[in-house]
């Protein structure tokens, strides 16, 4: 029991470091002074930083996956509401996940291919939930062939590229739940028929407001 | 241990399904469960035993058909024993015990099985 504290206290350790200083500027020595244990003891437990990464990997995702099976638990807006509620917990939780998208892509293939493993899935259900919403009578018939496509890959880019565009224009990285989440519906609003409207105005507009940004 | 992949296009059909359910998938009426109380027409059934041998014991099973419609039936394992002999008598008196007519004139008449024989 207690190494597999010592384990996690290492992994929160080295998430809290690599959300702040990024991964590429992380030593295995700052690790071990941030919980207060000798580098030998650090490296019983993870032989090198890889070792690390790799543990924090499943995690992501485990949690990502999570994520992922969250899908058609509501029979309305709400469902995606509660979805973005666990993407942007996500993002706050492992801000470098997205800030080191390039130092990933070049350095762990690992990361990466489960990343994108994730992507296609997470782009889909977006899209699917187009569709489920027409069906519904909740979102208009999509108004010209691919228009769906292109609004579930901007919302995709939305929510992967949240945390670097915050951090681009000098705002805190974990900032902004309102505004991430009012900025993701706006992409799906000028499609919503008038009963779609009235599912948001009752459902989500009361949520949006108790959210706040800090 | 490698991890278990869906296709993209699979996981799209998956998807799909999910979505359907919710417009496929309507509450039942509560009539479509009567047949869990409707046993009236057990009151109309011949009662027929037979006994069989199974993992060593010989079973007692009762079949309850309806005596002019015997395509409705339903068939209980009523006990076992270790001596066929003992579980023929037994399952004599089972049969007494269950059928409506103790004398036994409600029959299964084979006619209104309508068989087919050609």
């Amino acid at each position: 029991m207690g190494d597999l504290n010592t384990k996690q206290k290492i992994l929160n350790a080295s998430i809290s470091l690599f959300n702040t200083n990024g991964l590429a500027n992380v030593r295995l020595q700052q690790i071990a002074n941030e919980i207060g244990i000798s580098p030998g003891n650090l490296a019983y437990h993870f032989r090198n930083k890889e070792a690390i990464i790799e543990a924090i990997n499943d995690d992501l995702y485990e949690e990502t996956a999570e994520i992922l099976s969250a899908y058609r638990l509501f029979p309305n807006l709400l469902d995606f509401d509660n979805q973005l509620t666990k993407y942007f917990t996500f993002i706050q939780k492992y801000p470098f996940y997205f800030l080191d998208l390039l130092e990933i892509e070049r350095n762990y293939p690992d990361i990466q291919s489960k990343r994108k493993a994730h992507i296609s899935k997470m782009i889909s259900q977006i899209r699917k939930r187009f569709d489920f919403n027409v069906q519904r009578g909740m979102i208009i018939e999509e108004p010209r062939s691919g228009v769906y496509d292109s609004v579930s890959n901007a919302i995709w880019v939305l929510i992967t590229f949240w945390v670097p565009q915050n951090v681009v224009r000098g705002a805190n990285a974990e900032m902004g739940t309102k505004t991430f989440k009012e900025t993701v519906w706006n992409q799906v609003y000028p499609y919503l028929t008038p009963q779609g409207v009235a599912e948001y105005d009752q459902l989500i507009r009361p949520l949006l407001e108790q959210s706040s940004d800090s | 241990m490698q991890q278990f992949h869906l296709d993209a296009s699979a996981y799209d059909e998956l998807l799909n399904l999910l979505n359907n359910q919710h417009f496929t998938e309507v509450p039942a009426l509560s009539e479509d469960m009567d047949f869990l109380s409707d046993d009236w027409w057990l009151r109309d059934t011949a009662v027929i035993e037979n006994v069989v041998a199974r993992e060593g014991m010989w079973e007692i099973h009762l079949v309850f058909a309806h005596y002019l419609q015997p395509q409705k039936l339903i068939k209980r394992v009523i006990s076992r024993h270790v001596s066929k002999d003992k579980a023929e008598l037994n399952a004599w008196y089972m049969k007494r015990l269950a059928a409506k007519d103790q004398r036994g004139t409600l029959k299964v008449n084979l006619d209104d099985f309508k068989l087919c024989h050609s």
